[in-house]
């Protein structure tokens, strides 16, 4: 059984993105995915999108995994991973969540063990510069505990400006898989399918 | 976690027509909204635009997901309802920084009526405030010309 933690800033494609590769991950390897769906607001969007979807969602609404809800999703996660025995749990927090406290978050999970927990990152291209003026820190923890790393949107911008972030990331000495996607689309949508199935 | 100046606002707009719009007018409509939501947003105040985002469904079934995350405006939106409709749900959700609740749903009120001219409608609200604390479960309701 496997964690993936789908983390971005809002707006960045962490829904389209989850709703492109879970149905290619089913058919390429035949596991079952579950997904955790933290919305901020009291009357969430997303976790409808991805039942609609046809994925199986257990959503968190009211609130961020990150911080106040740290236990509820624990409780939340085990519940998940006994009832419905998912090969992947996909969690997708908030888009305003710093996946670092997650991550520590997962230290108190007494549930069955996880064979490998990683963290896929969305970058929205168009706003990257913006928003990580707006919140180095956090979208900085974003990047640093990522896995993999998707640099979304690209059909939106100019070559230039994808260079200029994946010239941020090779600067702040990032190793992860860096992928430039426009995930709306599908462009490299199969290479993120090809890391996410890497055993 | 990044909440300072946040503000997550959603609401369930029922609105109500005086005959049923056709799927491509439906589909244009709820794309004009969330844009003049947004650019209204934008206009008013807020800083930083993180996602302006709905769903909006018609009873026929099928469903429009609609989502604004720059400042120009601009929606993409996929989905879609399968036949004309008198009747649509929409549940908004604005997350923006920079902009109150009020200041939100005061546009939200105000725009409603601007894309859907000749429409009565409810708001149906659930406030989150960025404290984490004290949600307003609070009732709008009222028909255009009548504020």
């Amino acid at each position: 059984m496997e964690l993936i933690i789908i983390t971005g800033f809002l707006g960045s494609g962490k829904t389209t993105t989850i709703l492109s590769v879970a149905d290619q991950v089913i058919k390429r390897t035949g596991k079952r995915i579950a997904v955790i769906k933290n919305d901020f607001g009291k009357v969430g969007i997303d976790a409808k999108v991805l039942k609609r979807g046809g994925l199986t969602v257990q959503e968190m609404p009211s609130g961020c995994i990150c911080c106040t809800l740290e236990a509820d999703f624990l409780e939340t996660l085990t519940e998940v991973v006994n009832t419905i025995t998912p090969d992947i749990v996909l969690v997708e927090p908030s888009g305003i969540a710093n996946p670092k406290n997650i991550i520590a978050a997962m230290g108190e999970y007494a549930g069955p063990p996880f064979r490998r927990t990683r963290t896929m990152t969305i970058l929205d291209i168009v706003r990257f510069r913006k928003v990580l003026g707006s919140f180095p820190g956090p979208i900085g923890d974003q990047i640093d505990v990522a896995d993999i790393i998707l640099v979304n949107k690209i059909d939106e911008v100019g070559r230039e400006q994808v260079d200029d972030a994946l010239s941020f990331l090779e600067r702040r000495g990032i190793a992860v898989p860096v992928i430039p996607t426009s995930v709306l689309k599908g462009t490299n949508l199969d290479i993120v399918v090809e890391e996410l199935v890497r055993a | 976690m990044m909440a300072e100046d946040f503000t997550a606002y959603a609401v369930i707009a029922h609105i109500g027509f005086d005959r049923p719009l056709s799927p491509q007018t439906i589909q244009q409509n709820v794309g004009e909204l969330m844009s003049r939501i947004a650019l209204d947003c934008v206009g008013e105040g807020a800083r930083l635009i993180g996602h302006i985002k709905c769903l909006a469904e018609t009873l026929e079934g099928g469903a429009i997901i609609c989502s604004v995350t720059t400042e120009d405006g601009r929606a993409t939106s996929s989905g879609r309802v399968p036949s004309s409709s008198d009747l649509l749900d929409v549940i908004l959700n604005v997350l923006v920084y920079g902009l109150s609740d009020d200041r939100i749903e005061e546009i939200v009120e105000r725009d409603i009526p601007l894309v859907f001219p000749r429409a009565t409608f409810e708001l149906e609200g659930f406030h989150h405030d960025h404290e984490h604390e004290g949600h307003d479960h609070s009732f709008v309701q009222f028909e255009e010309g009548q504020r």
